[in-house]
């Protein structure tokens, strides 16, 4: 590894104006989106929506109070999913599974706008997160319970 | 509904999201700075280079990709918006590093975050990153073939 010589205080300040500029940018995106999810975890939506989806969480080995948790997930943050799955009784195999399912999709209101900035079409992530979660939610089952 | 509870929660939660964004994101600005600077992050992508490339991942993407592997996909995605800005990173380079990320970061916090509630970090972390080379793979292999949303071009 070679080390090359320069200025330590210069390269440091185009680090912080460089941080501070993005800091910016992501504040304008993730404030909006912060204020409309946290609105909506107020309203009685979101465990609608887990009712709704409650009788598909067979197809990954999951119970019913399931739903709540990957709804939550996916439109609030890990956080509120984790805070969910605490509260019912999940076997090793069956955490793993949402584990898997969660980590592919998540938060997505919020991260698929980020990543929306750079011109990616927001459907495509949205699908390639949500359909690659739910193949794998099957497939972990098949591996893991069978 | 609790309005108050509500705006409450908005504005402590914004707050809170705000210090936390900066916490993070200013000192990894500067760090990264001095490492490009230094020549460790040149040293590190051509060790990288020839195992990234097989996915279609460039050097220019290399920078962002570790920021939101390691940190958060905010955060790689945040530099990588100040990347774009210049001009000088290809769109099939952010598209893959976007389709990367949208399935693999944050694998620290992650992974032990569901350690937490019993779930096997193995497997979590196996699936979800064989997965991202294997979709950005096949991403990186459709773009070159069919130029979809004229990839190929430069940002």
């Amino acid at each position: 590894m070679v080390m090359a010589s320069f200025n330590f205080t210069n390269t440091a300040k185009i680090g912080l104006n460089k941080g501070v500029a993005t800091f910016v940018a992501l504040t304008k995106i993730m404030i909006p989106v912060f204020a409309i999810v946290t609105f909506l975890k107020f309203t009685p939506v979101l465990p609608a929506v887990a009712d709704f989806f409650k009788p598909f969480m067979k197809i990954f080995g999951l119970p019913g109070d399931a739903a709540l948790a990957l709804v939550m997930g996916n439109t609030v943050n890990l956080y509120a999913a984790l805070a969910v799955m605490g509260s019912i009784k999940l076997s090793g195999a069956q955490a793993t599974i949402m584990a898997v399912m969660l980590g592919i999709s998540h938060s997505l209101p919020m991260e698929i706008t980020i990543v929306q900035q750079m011109k990616s079409k927001f459907i495509t992530v949205f699908l390639l997160r949500v359909l690659t979660s739910l193949v794998l939610g099957i497939i972990m089952k098949e591996v893991l319970i069978g | 509904m609790d309005w108050t509870a509500m705006l409450e929660a908005q504005a402590k939660g914004g707050f809170k999201l705000l210090g936390i964004v900066f916490v993070i994101i200013v000192p990894l600005m500067i760090i990264m700075e001095l490492a490009k600077a230094a020549g460790f992050f040149d040293w590190l992508a051509n060790k990288m280079l020839p195992h990234t490339q097989k996915i279609g991942l460039e050097k220019e993407s290399l920078l962002p990709l570790l920021a939101g592997l390691f940190v958060g996909i905010s955060y790689g995605g945040g530099i990588l918006i100040t990347e774009a800005k210049t001009g000088l990173i290809a769109k099939k380079q952010i598209f893959l590093v976007v389709c990367f990320l949208a399935l693999c970061h944050a694998i620290i916090e992650d992974t032990l975050l569901f350690m937490a509630v019993g779930a096997n970090a193995l497997y979590f972390l196996t699936t979800r990153f064989l997965l991202a080379v294997l979709c950005t793979y096949i991403f990186s292999l459709l773009i070159n073939k069919f130029n979809f949303w004229n990839l190929k071009e430069y940002a």
